[in-house]
């Protein structure tokens, strides 16, 4: 029914609100963001490492989860970045991203575009 | 028979100015007392041209609530070179040092500017070009303290801040403190760099972020915390290097303490910032977001009751203080 629907897209809103959010603190939105730090290194929106998730010459022993290479990270087409945090939540969970915990556990209606 | 130009001698005035003599109404006499009494005698010295030198005979009154010197929103552009002589010279009633007070009103607001800085000579160059006379028309009685970082190990703000805290009480009775990042510049002088109530986000529309909050906890920028509320929040972290969530740790520091962000509207609070690449040795630090989880716990034992630096040098320039610190390195 219409309460139930409406419910689970609330639901739906909160979670993205969250990822909204946790994008933004661990990125700025910025597509080409790249961070080193301790022999590794983090690309792109959603600052997917190399350690584990993609491949690069830094890291070559890396299992590289994704199957891309982590420079692919870096453009402007975001589909293969998304597929990938996907992939990255589905494994090891929303922990991957620090920034949830220290920064996106409240008021994330903030981070919804009221035009929605 | 006596007129109001008859020169009284010198009192002090402002804030050292000893109990003067007043008339019922409680408005300051025209002539003092004792001079009225002696002219009563057979010398009458011919006194109507001598003029009665304002300021030193007359208490100032207090500045009014909101200065009438302010012209709202402003130009900013950051295309002209700025030359410090120049500027200095435009504006002859900052001292040295940085240092100004209304000469006709006395102003409740006892400013401390902070600025955290190292290697952004030409940023700062036009923060003194753009800020001082907006600081002068909001009539406000502050001086202004760049806090160099030296060395080159990662870059340190809060801590900085901590320091400019310490350093510039050591000056003077400074009861609020406006904490201000060297490349931010606000569009419009009804943004007070003063401190209110609770404590205050100043820099809440910056054009980096489209004018507006990037969110509704962000602190960072320029922000004025009043001596006391500083000092409940045992001031800032001195754990953050690199960039990054310190300002989110001062945040929950006040949050945790009870108290609540005051803004401007996004209108009057719009800001500039100077446009620049990432520095070196500011990296984004990657313990931010697990320090910000656990500011409840390391704020007891992490600020001000923790602070240790060394002064290497305090330079008084026309338009600011500056103050040369080793901060140490992270432990």
């Amino acid at each position: 029914d219409s309460c139930q629907l409406s419910r689970l897209i609330f639901v739906f809103l909160v979670e993205m609100g969250f990822f909204i959010c946790t994008m933004f603190h661990t990125s700025g939105y910025d597509t080409q963001a790249i961070v080193e730090s301790n022999g590794s290194t983090e690309y792109g929106l959603f600052q997917i490492s190399n350690k584990l998730w993609c491949k690069s010459s830094q890291v070559p022993q890396s299992r590289n989860i994704c199957d891309i290479s982590c420079d692919k990270f870096l453009d402007d087409d975001i589909t293969d970045d998304i597929m990938c945090a996907k992939k990255i939540l589905d494994i090891k969970g929303i922990d991957y991203w620090l920034a949830h915990k220290a920064l996106c556990t409240e008021k994330l209606e903030q981070w919804l575009c009221e035009k929605l | 028979p006596f007129s109001a130009s008859l020169p009284c001698p010198p009192r002090p005035t402002g804030r050292n100015a000893a109990a003067a003599p007043t008339t019922p109404d409680n408005q300051p006499p025209a002539c003092c007392p004792l001079q009225k009494a002696r002219l009563n005698a057979t010398e009458a010295p011919n006194l109507t041209s001598v003029a009665v030198p304002q300021t030193t005979s007359l208490p100032l009154p207090a500045c009014p609530e909101e200065s009438p010197l302010l012209v709202g929103p402003m130009l900013i552009e950051f295309n002209m070179p700025v030359d410090l002589e120049l500027v200095a010279k435009q504006n002859p009633n900052v001292k040295m040092g940085g240092r100004y007070t209304p000469r006709d009103c006395v102003s409740p607001h006892k400013v401390a500017i902070i600025i955290p800085f190292r290697n952004r000579q030409e940023h700062l160059k036009y923060w003194l070009y753009y800020l001082h006379p907006i600081l002068q028309r909001q009539q406000l009685d502050y001086g202004i303290y760049v806090i160099n970082q030296a060395g080159d190990t990662m870059f340190n703000r809060a801590k900085l801040l901590n320091v400019g805290f310490r350093e510039a009480l050591k000056d003077y009775d400074y009861t609020c403190f406006v904490f201000s990042d060297v490349d931010l510049i606000p569009m419009n002088d009804r943004n007070a760099y003063r401190c209110f109530s609770q404590p205050r986000h100043i820099s809440v529309a910056m054009d980096k972020f489209g004018f507006s909050l990037p969110y509704v906890q962000y602190f960072g920028g320029v922000s004025a915390l009043s001596k006391q509320q500083f000092l409940t929040i045992n001031g800032f972290p001195n754990n953050y290097w690199g960039w990054g969530g310190e300002d989110d740790d001062i945040f929950n520091r006040l949050v945790f303490r009870g108290m609540s962000i005051s803004r401007p509207n996004a209108v009057v609070g719009r800001c500039r910032m100077i446009r620049h690449s990432r520095d070196k040795k500011n990296e984004p630090n990657p313990q931010r977001f697990d320090r910000i989880a656990h500011t409840k716990e390391t704020m007891l034992s992490d600020g001000l009751n923790s602070l240790t630096y060394q002064v290497l040098d305090v330079q008084r320039y026309p338009l600011y203080t500056q103050i040369t610190v080793d901060i140490g390195t992270p432990s």
